[in-house]
C-alpha cells in the first residue's frame, strides 16, 4: 500500500458527501516464528558452516588410439653436468640415474639416498606463481620406475609407465566430485624430484634448456603441463602448454632437470 | 489492525440551520504498531549435534559402498581346440598332453583343463597374455585388452531397488522324498507335499521356508467339504530345522483322499480366519530396477585381505602350450574387492515395490562373460533355491528346470555376440544393463495386514559354458548342450538404507494427523495401518534401524558381500595328489 500523507479537501456542494477510506492494516504475527527459524538457520550456517561435499571422483587417464589404451608414461631426464648449461646439448640430459644422480651402490643395493627419493607432481590453478594455489599433489615413489640392467644388476630407471592395472600409483587423480565448493577442472602440473642424497628438490621443466635461445630467461609455462578433468567420463587429459596439443598418448611426457647456474 | 467505522462528512448548512458552509478537511492518521521479539526468540544456542541430525534426516542422497569377497572353486574341466583359450588353460593330465603334443599333428591336439581363474574374477589382470589378450608372434589374440574395462569384462555391478511385483511367473520344484515335480504359479503361494507320518496330524512338507507360526492359518488351493482354511497346530517333524519347512494341522478325522500322502498343492498364509481377505499373504517375484550404469561401479583390490581359499597356480611350459609361450595359469585365487559408485543415489520420490519409501537398495551383480567362455546356447537362466541341487559327485544331473528349452527359466537379460576369423561359432556374452532396466529378483511374500515383506527364496542365475568353444561334456543321459552343469550365483544383495518400525500404527484419518501415504486401510479394524519409518541413526531394542556414517551431506551405507559361485557338481576328480614318500628326508 502506498501511504499518501496529503490532506483531502472537500469543497462546498449541495449534497452530502461520504468518504470511505478502507485502510486495512493487518499487522499479525503469522509466519514470524518461521521467519525467525529461517534466520536462525542462516546465522548458524554462517557461524559453523553448512554441509559441504568433499567426496572425490577417481579420474583415470583418457583413452587414446583405436585400441583405447590408457597407459601414461613419464620420463625424467637428469643433467649430467660436465659442461655449462649455456654450452649444453640435449645429450647432456639423460634418462637414467646412473652417472647423473645416484652412484652404482646406491642404485643396485637400493640404499637410503635412493629409496627415500621421490617425484612430486603438483597441480596448480594457474601458472602465475605469484597467485597460484597448489590444490593437490601426486607422489611417484622412485621404486615404481621401470627396470633396467646394469652390469647384470636390476635397477630402477626414471621412466614410469602407469595404467589402470599393475603400476597404478600416481596414475589416478582424485578430485572433488562436485564443483560447488571449488569450481575448477583445469590444473597446471609441475614436477619436482626430491633428491634424498642431497636433501633438495630439483625442479623439472618440459623442454631441455639446451633447446632454448635464452637458457635462463624463458616462458614460465615451460614448467607446466596442462591437465583437464572430464567429469562426464571421469578421465583426465594432458596438454602441452606451448602447442595446446594433447600429450601422453603413448609417447612419454618428458621432464628435464632445470639447472639454474 | 483495522479501522472499520465509517465517517460521514456533512455539509454545515445541513447540520445546523444557521451554520455556514465551510471547507472541510480530513486528516487520516496512519498508526502502525510493531512488536519486538522477546529476548529468548532472538538468541539461540548453536547446537551442532542438532544441526547434524537435521541435515542427516533431511538428506536423501546415498553413496553405497561394499566389500566383495569372491568365493570360487574351479570345478569343471573342459576341452578346447580354440588356440587362444587353449593357451590360457590350467592343464590337467599333463603327461598325456605332452605325449599328444609330441606325437600328434598340431591341429589335432585337444587341450583340456580348467579355465583360468581370471575368467571368473571381478578384475581381470591378465592383460599381457600373449596369444590371448595380447597379439602373439603368430598374430593371434582373442581380445584386445582395454585396461579401463578390466573390471567389466566378467561381471557387471549395479545398484537397484525393488520396483514392482510379477505375479505371473511359473515355477517348478522337485520333491526329493516323493520324487515328484511340482509346478505352480508364483501367486499361488508356496508348494507342499502332504505326508502322514504322525497319527493325529497332517504334515505339509514345503520346498522352501513356509514362514508360518503356530496359531496362524493356511488357505489351501483345494478344500475339504468347502473348507479351505486350516489352523497350524505345530511345526516340524522333530528333526533339526524341520520346523522351517514342515507345518502340521490336526487330523480331526478327515476322510476321503483330500489329505492323502503325497498329495501336492499350494498354500497362502492367513493371520485371521475371520478376515481372511484382509490378512492373507500374497506371493510374487520382486522385480528390480537398475539405478546405475556398468561404468559407474569402481572396483579395486582390497589390500591385506584374502578369502579362505589358497591361491593355486601352475606354470605351463612353452614346449606344450599351443603358441609356444610360457604362462602361469591360475586355477583359483583369493582376492577381495572394494566397491563404490561414481553415481550418487537420490531416493527422493522413489518408492519400493509396495509403494513405500525406499528402505532397501540392492547390489546387483550380473554375469557378463565378455571373453565368450560361457553362454552360446540361449539366454541366461534363473531359478530359486529349490532349483539348486548341489552335488560334488560326478554324474550329477541338473534338474529339468535348467533345460535350455524351458522358457520359464529364461531371464530377460540380452545376449550379444562377436565372431573371430576362422572360428565358425560366435562368442556370446550378456548385454550390460543400463539405468532403468528391470530384472527379476527374489521370490517374496507380502502380508498387507502385517505390512511386512519376506523373502521366500533368493533368486539365482546359472552360468554354463559355451560347448562350442569349451566343452565340459554332457551330464549322463542328456544330449549335447541340453542341460549342462554350471555355476550358480545370487545376483541381488540387499543393503538396508532405512527401516520400518517393529510396531504397527493404527489410526482413523479423521482423528489422526500425519497418516503416511503408504498406510493401508484395514477392513478388519476399519482403520489405517502402517509402520513408521525410523529416522536415520535410530536402532530399536530389536535391532531394527540403520546407523550408517553421514558426512558430506550424504549417507554412506556399507555392506560386506560374500559372493559365491556355487558349482553344481564337478566333472573331474583331481588325482594329482602328492604321493606318500617311501623314504623321507630323515632317512
Amino acid at each position: 500500500m502506498v501511504v499518501n500523507n496529503n490532506s483531502y479537501k472537500f469543497v462546498l456542494s449541495d449534497t452530502q458527501k461520504f468518504l470511505d477510506i478502507p485502510i486495512e492494516m493487518d499487522w499479525q504475527y503469522v509466519g514470524v516464528d518461521d521467519g525467525i527459524s529461517q534466520y536462525e538457520n542462516q546465522v548458524i550456517t554462517e557461524i559453523i558452516g553448512g554441509a559441504e561435499d568433499f567426496e572425490v571422483f577417481r579420474f583415470g587417464h583418457k583413452e587414446y588410439g583405436q585400441k583405447q589404451k590408457t597407459q601414461l608414461n613419464y620420463s625424467f631426464n637428469f643433467y649430467t653436468g660436465g659442461t655449462s648449461v649455456t654450452a649444453s646439448t640435449i645429450n647432456n640430459w639423460v634418462n637414467t640415474y646412473y652417472g647423473s644422480v645416484f652412484n652404482f651402490n646406491q642404485l643396485v643395493y637400493k640404499q637410503k639416498p635412493f629409496i627415500k627419493s621421490f617425484y612430486k607432481l603438483d597441480f596448480y590453478d594457474t601458472t602465475d606463481e605469484s597467485v597460484q594455489t597448489n590444490y593437490f599433489t601426486i607422489i611417484l615413489p622412485i621404486t615404481s620406475g621401470s627396470l633396467d640392467e646394469i652390469s647384470g644388476n636390476t635397477i630402477n630407471t626414471p621412466h614410469f609407465s602407469l595404467d589402470y592395472l599393475r603400476n597404478k600409483e600416481g596414475f589416478f587423480i582424485y578430485w572433488l566430485r562436485k564443483k560447488t565448493f571449488v569450481n575448477i577442472d583445469t590444473f597446471y602440473m609441475s614436477a619436482k624430484f626430491f633428491d634424498a642424497s642431497l636433501g633438495v628438490f630439483v625442479k623439472m621443466m618440459t623442454v631441455s634448456q639446451s633447446t632454448l635461445p635464452n637458457k635462463f630467461l624463458f616462458d614460465n609455462n615451460l614448467f607446466y603441463v596442462k591437465t583437464i578433468l572430464d567429469y562426464d567420463n571421469r578421465t583426465y587429459s594432458l596438454y602441452d602448454m606451448t602447442t595446446n596439443n594433447r600429450i601422453g598418448e603413448g609417447n612419454p611426457i618428458n621432464w628435464y632437470e632445470y639447472v639454474n647456474v | 489492525m483495522g479501522y472499520n467505522d465509517e465517517n460521514t462528512i456533512v455539509l454545515g448548512s445541513l447540520r445546523y440551520k444557521s451554520a455556514s458552509n465551510i471547507d472541510s478537511s480530513l486528516k487520516i492518521p496512519f498508526i502502525q504498531s510493531y512488536k519486538e521479539n522477546v529476548e529468548y526468540d532472538r538468541t539461540i544456542d548453536v547446537n551442532l549435534a542438532q544441526l547434524y541430525d537435521d541435515e542427516r534426516q533431511s538428506s536423501t542422497i546415498f553413496r553405497p559402498t561394499a566389500k566383495i569377497a569372491l568365493y570360487f572353486k574351479n570345478s569343471y574341466v573342459g576341452k578346447t581346440k580354440y588356440t587362444p583359450f587353449a593357451n590360457s588353460l590350467y592343464y590337467v593330465n599333463l603327461n598325456e598332453l605332452i605325449n599328444n603334443v609330441c606325437t600328434l599333428n598340431v591341429g589335432s591336439v585337444e587341450y583340456s583343463g580348467y579355465p583360468s581363474n581370471y575368467e571368473f574374477d571381478f578384475m581381470r589382470t591378465d592383460f599381457e597374455v600373449s596369444g590371448y589378450t595380447q597379439v602373439d608372434e603368430l598374430n593371434n589374440t582373442h581380445v584386445d585388452f582395454v585396461q579401463r574395462s578390466a573390471t567389466t569384462y566378467n561381471w557387471g555391478v549395479y545398484l537397484s531397488y525393488g520396483y514392482d511385483n510379477d505375479y505371473e511367473q511359473l515355477m517348478e520344484g522337485f520333491d526329493v522324498v516323493s520324487q515328484q515335480i511340482l509346478n505352480w504359479k508364483v501367486s499361488d503361494g508356496i508348494p507342499f507335499v502332504i505326508s502322514r507320518n504322525i497319527i493325529g496330524q497332517i504334515s505339509f512338507r514345503c520346498l522352501v521356508n513356509h514362514g508360518l507360526s503356530v496359531g496362524e492359518y493356511v488357505k489351501l488351493n483345494f478344500n475339504y467339504n468347502g473348507q479351505d482354511i486350516f489352523e497350524i497346530s505345530s511345526l516340524g517333524d522333530g528333526f533339526y530345522n524341520s520346523d522351517l519347512n514342515i507345518f502340521n494341522i490336526k487330523d480331526v478325522g478327515f476322510t476321503g483322499t483330500t489329505f492323502d500322502k503325497n498329495v501336492v498343492g499350494t498354500f497362502k498364509r492367513v493371520l485371521d480366519i475371520n478376515k481372511p481377505e484382509d490378512t492373507i499373504s500374497t506371493y510374487y517375484v520382486r522385480r528390480n530396477k537398475i539405478l546405475t550404469n556398468e561404468s559407474d561401479a569402481v572396483l579395486g583390490k582390497v589390500a591385506f585381505e584374502q578369502t579362505i581359499y589358497n591361491k593355486k597356480k601352475q606354470f605351463n611350459r612353452s614346449s606344450y602350450t599351443p603358441n609356444k609361450q610360457s604362462i602361469v595359469a591360475y586355477k583359483e585365487d583369493n582376492l577381495v574387492y572394494s566397491l563404490s559408485f561414481d553415481k550418487d543415489i537420490d531416493i527422493n520420490g522413489l518408492v519400493d515395490n509396495q509403494k513405500r519409501p525406499i528402505t532397501e537398495l540392492f547390489y546387483t551383480i550380473i554375469w557378463k562373460g565378455y571373453f565368450g567362455w560361457t553362454m552360446g546356447l540361449g539366454p541366461m537362466k534363473k531359478g530359486y533355491s529349490f532349483n539348486i541341487q548341489p552335488s560334488t559327485s560326478i554324474g550329477n544331473v541338473p534338474s529339468s528346470w535348467w533345460n535350455v528349452d524351458n522358457i520359464s527359466s529364461n531371464t530377460n537379460l540380452g545376449i550379444l555376440t562377436y565372431t573371430k576369423p576362422g572360428v565358425s561359432k560366435p562368442f556370446s556374452y550378456v548385454k550390460p544393463l543400463v539405468i532403468g532396466d528391470i530384472v527379476d529378483g527374489d521370490y517374496c511374500e507380502w502380508n498387507v495386514y502385517e505390512q511386512k515383506e519376506r523373502v521366500v527364496s533368493s533368486m539365482y542365475h546359472k552360468i554354463t559354458f559355451n560347448p562350442y568353444h569349451f566343452d565340459i561334456g554332457n551330464p549322463i543321459g542328456l544330449s549335447f548342450g541340453k542341460n549342462q552343469l554350471g555355476y550358480y550365483y545370487a545376483p541381488h544383495h540387499m543393503l538396508n538404507i532405512g527401516d520400518f518400525s517393529d510396531y504397527i500404527e493404527e489410526g482413523d484419518k479423521k482423528e489422526v494427523v500425519g497418516i503416511p501415504n503408504w498406510a493401508i486401510y484395514s477392513t478388519t479394524n476399519n482403520v489405517f495401518r502402517w509402520r513408521d519409518k525410523y529416522s536415520y541413526g535410530y536402532i530399536d531394542d530389536k535391532g531394527n534401524g540403520v546407523d550408517f556414517p553421514f558426512f558430506n551431506g550424504v549417507h554412506y551405507p556399507y555392506r560386506d558381500i560374500i559372493f559365491r559361485l556355487i558349482p553344481e557338481g564337478t566333472n573331474y576328480i583331481d588325482n594329482n595328489l602328492v604321493a606318500t614318500p617311501l623314504i623321507d628326508g630323515c632317512e
